[in-house]
Parts: C-alpha cells; sequence; structure tokens
C-alpha cells in the first residue's frame, strides 16, 4: 500500500477515534474516553509522519504542514495536559477544539506542495515547527478561557499556555526570518503572510502587557485570548483558501 | 505638568492600546498588500524611499497605513524607551532591598523592551539604509551595482525521480566574479546558500516576472540585519527565562 494512502486512511481512522472518544466524554465513560484517544492520537501520528514520504521522497516540510500539523499538536497537548492539570474531565474537553480542527483538515486538498528549491533549509520545518504548536498553544489557551469563563476556576491556566504559545510565536518568528534572509534576500517580506504574523505577534504582546495592568483579572485575559482566537481563526481560514487553488502532488 | 506628561508617555496603558492599534493597522496592511500587488510587492525591491517616489506617492489613498503604522511604531518606541528608563531608575534605587534573584527577575522585563528597541530600530534602519538591487542571473550578464558583477556560469539540477517530481527544478547554482576597485573575488551562489563579500550580500532568487525558469540576483546591504536578529534573539532568551522563573516565584507564594 503506497504511503499517501496510508497517511490519508489513518487520518480518517484518527478522526473517527476522536469522535467516538468525544462521545464517551459527553458520557462520563472515562475508560472508553481515553483507549478512543489514545487510538486516536496513535492514527494519527502514523499520519503525520507518513505524510513526509507521501511523494516517494522524505519532504519535512510536508510533516509540518498547517492544516495537518495544527490538529496533531492541538491532540499532542491535550495529551500532555492530562499528565500537569488536576481536572482530567477539564483537560479532557480539549477534545472539541481538536475535532474541530481536523474536521477542518479532512475538508482540504491532501496532497502535499511540491518541494521547492527555496524550501530545503533546516529554517522550513523549524519555522512550522514552532509556529504550528503556538497556534494550538493560543487555541487551547482560548478554550479554557472559555471554560474559565463558564466558572471553571481550575481553567485559569489557560494564562500559561497563551505565554508558552507567544514565545514558541516568537522563536517561529526568528526561524522564519531567517529563511526568508536565505532565500529572499529579506527578513521581512511585504507580503500578507508576514503582515498577518506580525498583527498576531502585536496581538499576544498586547496580551502579555494585560498582566501588568489588570494583575487579577483573570476574566479580562480570558475575554482577550477568546479575541486572539477569533483573530488566529480568521488567519487560518485565510490561508486555507488561499492554498486552496495552489497545485498539490500525491494525489 | 512635564511630569504628568513623562508619566503618560511611559504608561503601560499606553503601551498595551498602541499594541491593539498596531494589530488593527497590520490586519489593514495585509488586505492592502493582498488587493494592490503591482504597488505593494515593489516594496520588497527598493528602499522605502526610492519606493515611495517611484510608486507611493501616486496612490495615497491607498498608502496610509503604512503612515499610520510608522507613526503608531514611533509612538510604541517612545512610550517603550521612557517606561523601560523609569523602571530601571525606580529598580535601581531598591536594588539594596530586594536579593540578586529578585532583582533580576523584576530587572528582566526592562532588557526584553530594551532588545524589542534595538529591533524595531533594526528594522528601520534596514528599510531606509543600505543598498537593495537585482540582476539576472543570466550567463554574460555584467552590471555594476554599486560592486562589478559579471554572471561567468549557471547550471540548474531537476529532479529525475520519483515520477511524480520528474524535471521540477532542484538546484541551481551561479557562478560569479565580483570586482570592486583593485580587489576582485569568484563566488558561487544557490538558492538559501548566499554569499558574502565585502558588506554585500548576493543571493539567488527565482524571477517571477521572467515567462520560464528566470532566476535572478539580489544584491543587499542591510545594516540593519546585525540588529534585528541578535536583538530577537536575546528577547526570546529572556522570555524563556522570565516566564518559567515568575511562575515558579507565584507558585511558591
Amino acid at each position: 500500500m503506497p504511503l499517501s494512502t496510508v497517511s490519508i486512511s489513518c487520518l480518517y481512522l484518527a478522526a473517527g477515534a476522536y469522535l467516538f472518544s468525544l462521545v464517551s466524554f459527553v458520557l462520563c465513560k472515562e475508560r472508553m474516553r481515553d483507549v478512543c484517544f489514545f487510538g486516536g492520537f496513535l492514527f494519527h501520528t502514523i499520519s503525520q509522519v507518513s505524510r513526509g514520504w507521501f511523494i516517494g521522497i522524505f519532504t519535512p516540510i510536508a510533516m509540518v504542514e498547517v492544516n495537518f500539523f495544527l490538529p496533531w499538536c492541538l491532540a499532542f497537548l491535550t495529551l500532555c495536559l492530562r499528565f500537569f492539570t488536576k481536572e482530567k474531565q477539564l483537560g479532557c474537553s480539549a477534545i472539541i477544539p481538536v475535532l474541530f480542527f481536523l474536521l477542518i483538515a479532512l475538508q482540504c486538498p491532501k496532497g502535499v506542495f511540491p518541494p521547492s528549491p527555496q524550501g530545503q533549509t533546516i529554517f522550513s520545518p523549524l519555522f512550522f515547527l514552532f509556529e504550528v504548536p503556538a497556534q494550538a498553544f493560543f487555541v487551547l489557551g482560548a478554550w479554557f478561557a472559555f471554560q474559565y469563563l463558564r466558572r471553571e476556576a481550575e481553567a485559569g491556566f489557560f494564562d500559561s499556555l497563551i505565554i508558552w504559545g507567544f514565545i514558541f510565536y516568537s522563536i517561529a518568528q526568528v526561524a522564519g526570518a531567517i529563511w526568508c534572509y536565505l532565500g529572499w534576500a529579506s527578513l521581512f517580506n511585504w507580503s500578507e503572510r508576514h503582515l498577518q504574523s506580525a498583527a498576531i505577534w502585536c496581538f499576544y504582546a498586547a496580551y502579555i502587557h494585560l498582566r501588568f495592568l489588570y494583575v487579577r483579572d483573570m476574566k479580562r485575559k480570558a475575554w482577550f485570548s477568546i479575541a486572539g482566537f477569533a483573530l488566529l481563526l480568521l488567519v487560518i481560514i485565510l490561508g486555507h483558501l488561499n492554498e486552496m487553488n495552489m497545485p498539490r502532488l500525491g494525489l | 505638568m512635564r511630569q504628568r506628561i513623562w508619566k503618560f508617555c511611559g504608561n503601560v496603558s499606553v503601551t498595551f492600546y498602541l499594541l491593539l492599534f498596531i494589530t488593527i493597522n497590520l490586519a489593514a496592511a495585509s488586505f492592502y498588500v493582498k488587493l494592490y500587488p503591482q504597488i505593494f510587492k515593489p516594496l520588497n525591491n527598493f528602499l522605502l524611499q526610492d519606493w515611495f517616489r517611484l510608486y507611493g506617492q501616486n496612490h495615497p489613498d491607498k498608502i496610509w497605513w503604512l503612515w499610520t503604522m510608522f507613526g503608531l511604531l514611533l509612538a510604541l518606541a517612545f512610550n517603550t524607551g521612557i517606561c523601560t528608563l523609569d523602571r530601571m531608575i525606580n529598580l535601581l534605587a531598591k536594588r539594596k532591598k530586594m536579593s540578586l534573584k529578585t532583582f533580576l527577575l523584576k530587572i528582566t522585563p526592562s532588557f526584553i523592551h530594551i532588545f524589542f528597541l534595538i529591533m524595531l530600530s533594526g528594522h528601520f534602519i534596514s528599510m531606509v539604509s543600505g543598498f537593495n538591487g537585482s540582476i539576472p542571473a543570466a550567463t554574460g550578464v555584467e552590471m555594476s551595482v554599486p560592486v562589478q558583477v559579471q554572471v561567468l556560469d549557471q547550471h540548474c539540477d531537476y529532479y529525475s525521480s520519483p515520477e511524480l517530481l520528474k524535471g521540477s527544478l532542484k538546484q541551481c547554482t551561479v557562478s560569479l566574479k565580483l570586482q570592486a576597485h583593485s580587489e576582485r573575488t569568484l563566488k558561487q551562489i544557490s538558492f538559501l546558500k548566499p554569499a558574502t563579500w565585502k558588506e554585500f550580500s548576493f543571493h539567488l532568487t527565482r524571477d517571477k516576472k521572467a515567462k520560464e525558469d528566470g532566476l535572478k540576483i539580489i544584491i543587499k546591504h542591510d545594516p540593519g540585519l546585525k540588529l534585528i536578529l541578535p536583538g530577537f534573539t536575546a528577547l526570546i532568551l529572556l522570555m524563556l527565562w522570565y516566564f518559567p522563573t515568575l511562575n515558579k516565584n507565584n507558585k511558591g507564594g
């Protein structure tokens, strides 16, 4: 069986398993919820790794393409949260954003972008390796901020998620700037993509400054992180729409 | 009165709102850049003042966001500078009342802001000074921009396998002869492997304006580069130390 078929089959299997996990979560069947989530994550990981060999040669950038890598990062962080949060049920609620972004990924063309000679540097996968997890931190931060506003005081850790997201996003900007300099002779390009990244960075920089303004007002921070999610979602959707008509290989 | 103005200029609330306005401004900018590529794409190939003379001044209704952005960034730079200075003076006055670790933790945000200012000024310097030019990467091309560049040879490799990639461009290498006054040298450049000579860097890129596999060489002198990358890296390293330490301290009460 070609690896492209393995990748796509595993992606659908992962979506099915996550869906069962969500149903079990709603029905409070803890064991079933965990088994389905772990199974889903396993299929999801196989799908992501096999994307690297989708077109017959190893293309690392295909493994970290936003559409497919974001749901995987969300699932990975959800898995990590199970070990770091006391409220297991609250941590497991993150299956909802995981499934949401996986369903968006399933609507996207599944092939991979042809490898460009200007993408063959360690800095290109490195950029996505930090940018996409940063987005996952922001999404989960907004999700738990929403839970916090629903009077789940234990969800106050959303603030730490946003801060880690900001640090990851900043590292991604440096990796991206080096990539841009090597390939296009400039650290910053006057393009839609770069300006949107700068807008997101400034928004979360403003969020970081909230701690100096309203030290104990977590509600304000929660609303702000949800607004950040709306901005991020807009950028992600615009990115998806842009990429819809781009040539892809493998399927 | 003077003190009140100073306090207002360095206020964190002002920082917060400035960052929000810059976010909105950048979001608007991304739409303009997408809608009018014929105006804004050349901004990547010229210094700001040259771009303005050739393109910008003919479209005042479409470049308003550039002026508001510069205004907001300038205000942010002033605000950050004043806020940082104020905080550092305050902390240094209280230095003896706290342990070294507490002092370092408290002064770290000030250093983060200093590196942010270094980065911001680097971007400004990159936009308005240095040199930005390009020549076609075809064998025999010779130009003086401002060092004399001669393209000696151009060679491209294409994928022969797998089937899906057959015939696609893999890598190109261009040999250059560079000359300035009595000095001369030979350099090779490829995609993502630029060469540097004197204060100039030579980058091989694809020329989207060319009909086929057109290549061009970008010749650049970017004085802001030395400020942007180290500034941003230092800012990140400090954040990587500051936030986890702060979190640990808060948890420990």
